[in-house]
């Protein structure tokens, strides 16, 4: 009785545990300017994101400082007088995806829509994003494309670079999730 | 005789135009230093770099047994996730559960999801 409890709490455990994908190294790059000489463009690619494949449940969390630049300059610039990284480290989406089921995903690219909250230098903001999510050898890929608005995170312009400098920032993410153990 | 001077005059101001713009180049394009050869704000154990306050985006040297190897990243003492720089050219390949390492790298801050800290553009230096 003892060892068929324990059996039942092994596998179950097992079987939430395989239910949930995870990465620490996903692609996180966004382009955030008009037609300029050097384009404001950044990519993070030690974002972490889980994945509940049950629930549809995604958390996704990055590092601001950690977005990296061409040009130094330009990331000191976007860390220190626009993103304020110091006082607000993080980025973070909490969301669920739509109709998600894992026994309908294939090798082949499907359509989701992830509704969330992505919160940028501590303002949350309600947003819909269009994701294509689909099967791989070791877990699931995510590919996803959205806009925020400068104005909508407090992030101020200022206006000597406000003609370089989008107002609609292009947010694009590629996450290569494995089955967390 | 004047015709000399005011072509030296805008010879000089040519060359001073010249100037500045190559050191507004310069300073604009300039490398970020790499990390190893950053000054380390903290040098010791997993241990002792938990229980001290090291800010982020601090460089850090951790010395400690490696707790998990997965693919291209390392965890130390199972709290620290350890991932390499990929500009030098320096994977993590030879490195096996359970071996003592000595790296160096950039202290992110903590990664409430996973619940551990982490370290970016990270290289090996030789135990001493």
């Amino acid at each position: 009785m003892k060892y068929n409890f324990l059996f039942c709490f092994l596998f179950l455990t097992s079987l939430i545990s395989a239910q949930k994908y995870a990465t620490r190294a996903g692609k996180t790059s966004f382009i955030g300017s008009e037609k300029t000489f050097e384009q404001i463009k950044a990519v993070n690619n030690v974002s972490t994101a889980i994945i509940d494949s049950s629930s549809g449940d995604i958390a996704i969390l990055l590092f601001i400082s950690a977005f990296d630049f061409e040009i130094s300059l330009m990331q000191e610039h976007f860390n220190e007088n626009y993103m304020d990284s110091s006082k607000y480290p993080k980025a973070t989406f909490s969301g669920n995806i739509q109709k998600l089921s894992l026994s309908e995903l294939t090798e082949y690219e499907k359509d989701h829509k992830i509704i969330g909250v992505l919160t940028i230098r501590g303002i949350e903001k309600n947003i819909t994003i269009n994701s294509r999510l689909k099967k791989t050898d070791n877990g699931l890929s995510l590919k996803a494309g959205f806009s925020v608005l400068t104005s909508d995170f407090d992030i101020q312009v200022p206006k000597v670079v406000r003609n370089k400098i989008s107002k609609e920032i292009k947010i694009k993410v590629d996450y290569e999730l494995i089955e967390k153990l | 005789m004047s015709s000399l001077k005011n072509y030296k005059w805008t010879l000089l101001i040519i060359g001073c135009v010249v100037a500045c713009s190559l050191f507004l180049i310069n300073f604009a394009y300039q490398k970020e230093v790499p990390v190893s050869e950053k000054k380390a704000v903290f040098s010791g154990t997993v241990s002792d770099f938990v229980s001290s306050k090291v800010i982020e985006n601090s460089v850090v040297i951790l010395k400690s047994s490696v707790s998990a190897v997965r693919g291209k990243e390392l965890e130390l003492g199972g709290l620290i996730s350890v991932q390499h720089l990929e500009s030098e050219s320096q994977s993590f390949s030879g490195i096996n559960m359970g071996d003592l390492i000595v790296v160096k790298g950039v202290y992110l801050g903590y990664d409430d999801l996973f619940e551990e800290y982490k370290l970016i553009s990270c290289i090996l230096l030789d135990d001493e």
